[in-house]
């Protein structure tokens, strides 16, 4: 009973673990977070595009 | 070889008045009252969500609140009430930061104010493609019903309704509400000075105007949204370091909670007061209060120079700059050229060229005529009967006709065909000189003026050269030598031909020149430059600089300049002043050195707050920690006061620091880090051991401690 | 006073043979992470572990990968300790209590090697070899993988979050450099007088009449592994300090000297790696500089021991060996949780207070000088990158590391890998001196008691394993508490380690100027160590305060 507990412990931790993984990938590349070339308040969004555009 | 041209730029210098006297940097007590009431608005959690770091103080002063009216002692007020008073400098900070732009923006509203317009009455088709729009008939609407595409009638006295470019006419426009300089400027249809700014006032004549804009998104609209702070956005460090001044506080509320247990543990029970007083003074209270300030003050910065930022992230950028681009014209050289030398071919003397030359150049009002003028002598009365023949493009020469005698000066070429058309040999000695002065001078980054004359219906003769020189400014090589010294590389670029351009590179001391630069090159040396991971910055006016503005990553568009031109860029500055870019990147960087400054102190203030509060707490269950006192402070209540009264006293005092920016000089890396871990690092450790013993001397006669 | 000499000798001789060896190690190192060539015994075992050696990982293969291959290695060493006693070569010992079992596991495959039992008195020599010495290696790789996936992240341009492949990294790692190495050390070791044979216990008729059972064993070859991947699960109970693991003053400085090889050495790589070796050498150079002052304010609080007895015995001897002396317990005490070992050649729990006090501060560092092999560098890294973010805000540019830009989502990173260890070490301790069963384990009272339970949470989450003694740490609620502090203080970095190299790859590399600031001069060696002080400094104080500190003052 006590073995089974344990083995859920570590099962669970790791799953959390994989879990993190997968988070922070999506983190990691959000395009949300990239600017949004159409906000008027921010001049540079097309800046930036272009310099990935020029840099690809 | 080019002509000189006819048409100047107006140039202004960088020290033209400043839009509204938001004078001093001095931060004055009339200020901070003005301010209180925006600071207090601030106070509500929602608005401090941005700030993490003021919301735990908030939090903890509302505890502490709670906590002193169940369980009344002195200390448990004193502490509430510089708890709230740490959070309300921290608001203040912010507020009066946002105060200055607000004086700006007062009186940039009254632009705003409605105007009636004189529409063009006619379909979309005719508005874009009739040539003569004066002769349309108008209707009066009022300035905000205008959208992007109408086009208005403006007479000299009235208002510009919109922005816009001029699509017919030249007059001369008021600006001064939104440049600060008070001279007016000309504005004409095509060109690089075809756009207007709406409010501006129409002194004389009458122009046809498109409007680009559609209400509430205008020039005006963007500048007074910015100078408010009202659309502020974080910029990409400020995010950062927001971050990592959050994870300081995590690590810091995880301690003071934990203590409480090892506390328990060790027999040395903490009230949750104390602890939440420690708390406070441990977390980066300093920076986190004036994160924001900085940021709204940077921008100010920047906009008392006359330049506007259409976002921090622009100004942010500016301080990254690895590259500049600069035109040679108006940046590195004066925007004209002067006469340096006169050069007599064979047979003709000095004297005879130099009366030539002034005499052609008498009527002469381009910048290069008059220092032609200077350079032989001073002006004399022009002679009777004389008639000036102005410059103009077909002929590409300039002169003066007396009766009898005809002088013309010009481009070597134009000179040239002239004095062959009035019958002169083509394979004279004197066309060989003249080649010679020519190419001499041409090498030398100059650019000759052929100087000729016709007496009577003889054939012309040639005289000379005269020798305009590009004059390298004045301190510029100094300037790019700091530049060298922060790491950025200066390009010259120039329409020039490659060996004018080289010769002028080397006297201004610019790294390296982009020569006969069309606008496709400046824009694939600024796609080269950011592949290899540098960033880019230039300024420019025109059409067809606008797609070099949008790729360079800091743009900085002239104000004369085209309205394209002002949308690609993501700066403008107001005077015109190429030069400028060299501030923008010394505020860019002074703004992240300041907050890298303040994080430091803040960071190292913690070690004093140690000392002063560690023993305070557990010297009644353990004497032995009492030598962990150094600073002798009177009494346990009296030690953990004064750290937090210390730690928010030290946010006021910081303030100005804040919204001027710490004192900067350029200089390497190395230099700059030495010199501010010195001064904020060694500082930042001293500073609260003298602050808080000088408070508990006075704090320790607060009775009832 | 006499000790002066021998003492400044055995770091003289320590340095030299680090000074020779570290170089050519680095080299090692770096080229088994770079090269794309496999020896034949690898490819053999590609082939049976059926992967696919040249496939370039996205970071989040290559974390799932450690992930995936660290459950296998805790669930079979689970296994192996709750059916020991059906297992061939058991020695009659019978199956480890649930709790205890799953501690061992999670201890040796995070590397940290905390033992709550007596080596000789419960486990059997399979678990011993197979188990414990098996992980020894493949913890010690899958940290250095790790390291190495980092370095490479901070070297590529645009590479798209691939950081290399984990298996190509581990097997290299102990194909190449762990076995040989450990093979040579196991050899020079049993020549210097370790056990090393399969035999049972020996009885023997002690000089009382009584009797006593002689547990011999693998020793050596554990003994190699054990320090040179900064394991420090010693086959004995006590460790480093039993006279047939560490027999003489020659041993425990060969010991200490295979402890500090590969953590310095993955240094040097570094330096190869990203192609400037001046960076690998500033790295090391703040580790250098952290140990030494470490050592040197043990060996002081030793030697000059606070108290009557140790003034006249010349140092605190109480818990040393006299064969290695104070001096030679002090450095090894330095070392060994300077390094994420954990073996101890004396008793921590009997070291001065203010002794003490540097061994757990010397942990709470973050086990970065130098560190475990792999972890010490990638933490080191990651302050590296504190500092450089702190740093190059005040020269007024976006602060960049190695021409890597620190923005928004690195310093998120990065704050979540600093924040672990404390959070862990903190709660962790806060609960252990608040629960009952927590306080049961105590031996002391006071502030030595805090500074017991303090040391073994702060010796797990840093997987470290050294034990402080005095804390009976063999209960349900220790093994299991201690067990999750070493899961997450090992994992929960890892991760973000490698989700921080992938984000650098996939990064250009920007060119360094006049305006960035160089991470390679003395200043910048100076802030790290400054950086990493002050860090640690202000998180821990309070509880140093009531632990070491108030004890040494009293």
């Amino acid at each position: 009973m006590n073995d089974v507990l344990y083995l859920l412990l570590t099962l669970v931790a790791f799953a959390l673990l994989a879990v993190l993984v997968g988070a922070l990938d999506r983190y990691l590349d959000d395009p949300a977070d990239r600017v949004d070339p159409t906000d008027p308040a921010d001049q540079t969004a097309q800046t930036e595009l272009a310099t990935q555009g020029g840099a690809a | 070889m080019s002509t000189p041209t006819s048409t100047t730029t107006p140039t202004t210098t960088g020290t033209t008045g400043t839009t509204t006297g938001t004078g001093s940097s001095v931060l004055t007590v009339a200020q901070l009252a003005a301010a209180l009431p925006g600071a207090l608005r601030k106070l509500d959690p929602r608005e401090l969500l941005a700030t993490p770091v003021m919301l735990v103080v908030e939090i903890g002063a509302v505890a502490t609140t709670v906590m002193s009216v169940l369980d009344p002692s002195t200390l448990g007020w004193l502490v509430t009430l510089w708890l709230w008073l740490t959070v309300v400098f921290g608001t203040l900070a912010e507020s009066v930061a946002e105060g200055r732009g607000k004086a700006q923006a007062a009186s940039l509203r009254e632009l705003q104010t409605e105007t009636p317009a004189r529409r063009v009455r006619g379909s979309a088709d005719q508005l874009t493609y009739t040539g003569n729009l004066t002769d349309l008939p108008t209707d009066e609407v009022p300035s905000t019903s205008l959208h992007a595409g109408d086009v208005v009638v403006v007479e000299a006295g009235e208002r510009i309704p919109g922005d816009g470019d001029v699509v017919a006419g030249v007059a001369s426009v008021d600006e001064s509400a939104v440049t600060g300089e008070s001279a007016p400027v000309i504005r004409e249809s095509g060109g690089d000075r075809s756009a207007v700014t709406g409010g501006t006032v129409v002194l004389s004549d009458r122009i046809v105007v498109r409007v680009t804009s559609e209400p509430g998104q205008s020039f005006v609209d963007r500048m007074i949204a910015l100078v408010e702070g009202s659309e502020r956005q974080r910029t990409p460090n400020e995010i950062a370091l927001n971050v990592l001044l959050s994870s300081l506080t995590v690590v810091f509320v995880v301690v003071c909670g934990s203590l409480y247990f090892l506390a328990d543990y060790s027999g040395a029970h903490q009230s949750p007061l104390v602890l939440t007083a420690l708390l406070v003074c441990l977390i980066p209270t300093t920076i986190g209060a004036l994160l924001s300030a900085i940021g709204i003050a940077g921008m100010d910065r920047l906009v008392r120079r006359n330049v506007l930022a259409m976002s921090g992230r622009a100004v942010e950028a500016a301080g990254d700059v690895d590259v500049l681009l600069l035109d040679k014209t108006g940046t590195i050289t004066y925007g004209n050229r002067q006469a340096a030398e006169l050069l007599a071919v064979p047979g003709v003397t000095s004297a005879e060229l130099a009366e030539a030359a002034l005499l052609s150049s008498l009527a002469d009002e381009t910048p290069e005529g008059r220092s032609i003028v200077t350079l032989v002598g001073g002006a004399v009365a022009t002679p009777p009967g004389a008639t000036f023949v102005a410059f103009s493009a077909s002929t590409r020469m300039s002169g003066l006709d007396l009766p009898g005698r005809t002088l013309r000066k010009g481009a070597g070429s134009a000179v040239a065909q002239w004095v062959h058309s009035t019958g002169s040999p083509a394979a004279h000695a004197s066309v060989a000189a003249i080649e010679a002065h020519v190419q001499h001078v041409s090498e030398s980054g100059g650019t000759p003026l052929v100087v000729a004359e016709q007496v009577g219906s003889d054939p012309a003769r040639l005289l000379g050269v005269i020798h305009l020189k590009d004059v390298v400014k004045d301190g510029i090589r100094e300037r790019f030598e700091e530049l060298r010294a922060m790491g950025i590389r200066t390009v010259m670029i120039t329409g020039d031909n490659a060996v004018t351009a080289a010769a002028i590179a080397q006297e201004a001391g610019v790294d390296d020149v982009l020569a006969e630069a069309t606008p496709e090159d400046k824009l694939a040396l600024i796609r080269r430059e950011q592949q290899g991971g540098r960033m880019v910055a230039m300024c420019g006016d025109g059409t067809n600089d606008a797609p070099a503005l949008a790729q360079a990553d800091v743009g900085v568009a002239m104000n004369t300049g085209t309205t394209a031109a002002k949308e690609a860029g993501n700066m403008v500055d107001l005077d015109s002043d190429p030069t400028k870019l060299l501030d923008v990147v010394e505020i860019g960087k002074q703004l992240l050195i300041t907050r890298g400054a303040l994080t430091t102190f803040s960071v190292a203030n913690d070690v004093a707050k140690y000392f002063a509060i560690l023993p305070a707490m557990f010297v009644v269950a353990f004497p032995d920690l009492d030598v962990l006192n150094v600073m002798r402070l009177s009494s346990p209540e009296s030690a953990i006061v004064s750290a937090v009264v210390f730690n928010a006293l030290v946010i006021v005092a910081l303030i100005p620091l804040a919204l001027r920016g710490v004192a900067y000089r350029p200089a390497s890396a190395s230099a700059l880090l030495q010199r501010n871990l010195l001064v904020y690092g060694v500082g930042g450790l001293i500073a609260p051991f003298l602050g808080i013993k000088l408070l508990d001397l006075v704090i320790s006669h607060i009775p009832g401690l | 006073m006499s000790e002066i000499v021998p003492t400044l000798l055995q770091v003289a001789v320590l340095v030299a043979a680090l000074g020779l060896t570290v170089p050519l190690l680095g080299r090692l190192l770096a080229h088994a992470y770079t090269s794309p060539r496999h020896l034949a015994v690898e490819r053999v075992t590609y082939r049976a572990l059926r992967v696919d050696p040249d496939a370039d990982q996205h970071w989040r293969t290559y974390a799932m990968s450690v992930l995936g291959f660290s459950l296998v290695g805790v669930l079979a060493l689970f296994a192996f300790g709750r059916l020991q006693e059906h297992l061939p070569l058991s020695l009659g010992f019978a199956a480890l209590p649930t709790d205890g079992a799953w501690n061992t596991a999670v201890s040796f495959v995070t590397n940290t090697n905390w033992q709550w039992y007596s080596g000789e008195a419960a486990l059997g020599h399979l678990m011993q070899m197979s188990g414990l010495t098996v992980q020894n290696f493949l913890s010690a790789g899958v940290g250095m993988a790790v390291a190495a996936a980092f370095a490479r992240g901070l070297a590529r341009r645009g590479g798209a979050g691939r950081v290399g492949n984990f298996w190509a990294d581990l097997v290299r790692t102990v194909l190449r450099v762990l076995l040989p190495i450990a093979l040579v050390a196991a050899v020079l070791l049993v020549v210097m007088g370790v056990v090393q044979n399969l035999a049972g216990p020996h009885l023997v008729d002690t000089l009382t009449g009584g009797n006593q059972a002689i547990t011999g064993g693998p020793v050596a070859s554990q003994e190699a592994i054990k320090e040179l991947g900064t394991n420090g699960g010693g086959f004995y109970n006590a460790n480093s300090a039993h006279p047939f693991e560490n027999p003489t003053p020659m041993s425990n400085l060969f010991e200490i000297f295979l402890i500090l090889l590969v953590p310095f050495a993955m240094a040097w790589s570094f330096g190869l790696i990203v192609g400037d070796r001046r960076q690998g050498v500033a790295v090391l150079t703040v580790m250098g500089l952290l140990l030494a002052v470490s050592v040197a304010l043990i060996t002081w609080a030793e030697m000059a021991g606070p108290g009557t007895a140790p003034q006249l015995a010349q140092g605190a001897l109480e818990g040393k060996e006299q064969r290695f002396g104070t001096a030679g317990s002090a450095l090894f005490a330095a070392v060994t949780t300077g390094t994420s070992t954990g073996a101890v050649n004396t008793m921590h729990d009997s070291l001065t207070a203010p002794g003490g006090g540097v061994a757990l501060f010397n942990m709470m560092l973050g086990e970065i000088a130098p560190g475990g092999v792999g972890s010490g560098l990638y933490g080191m890294l990651m302050l590296a990158v504190v500092t450089v973010f702190l740093c190059g805000l005040m020269v007024g540019r976006t602060p960049e590391y190695l021409g890597k830009k620190i923005g928004q989502r690195e310093i998120v990173l990065v704050a979540a890998y600093v924040l672990t260890t404390p959070v862990l070490v903190l709660v962790g301790s806060a609960v252990a001196l608040t629960a009952s069963d927590g306080l049961a384990g105590l031996q002391e009272s006071g502030p030595h008691g805090l500074t017991e339970a303090v040391y073994a949470v702060t010796s797990a989450s840093n997987n470290n394993g050294s034990a402080f003694g005095g804390l009976t740490s063999g209960t349900p609620f220790w093994n299991t508490l201690l067990g999750s502090c070493m899961l997450l203080g090992r994992f929960l970095p890892m991760v973000v380690v490698l989700a921080l190299a992938g984000r650098f790859a996939t990064q250009p590399r920007l060119p360094a100027g006049a305006g960035t600031l160089p991470t390679h001069r003395p200043l910048f060696v100076v802030l790290l160590s400054g950086v990493a002080l002050v860090v640690v400094g202000l998180t821990y104080v309070p509880v140093l305060a009531l632990g070491p500190i108030v004890e040494s003052l009293s």
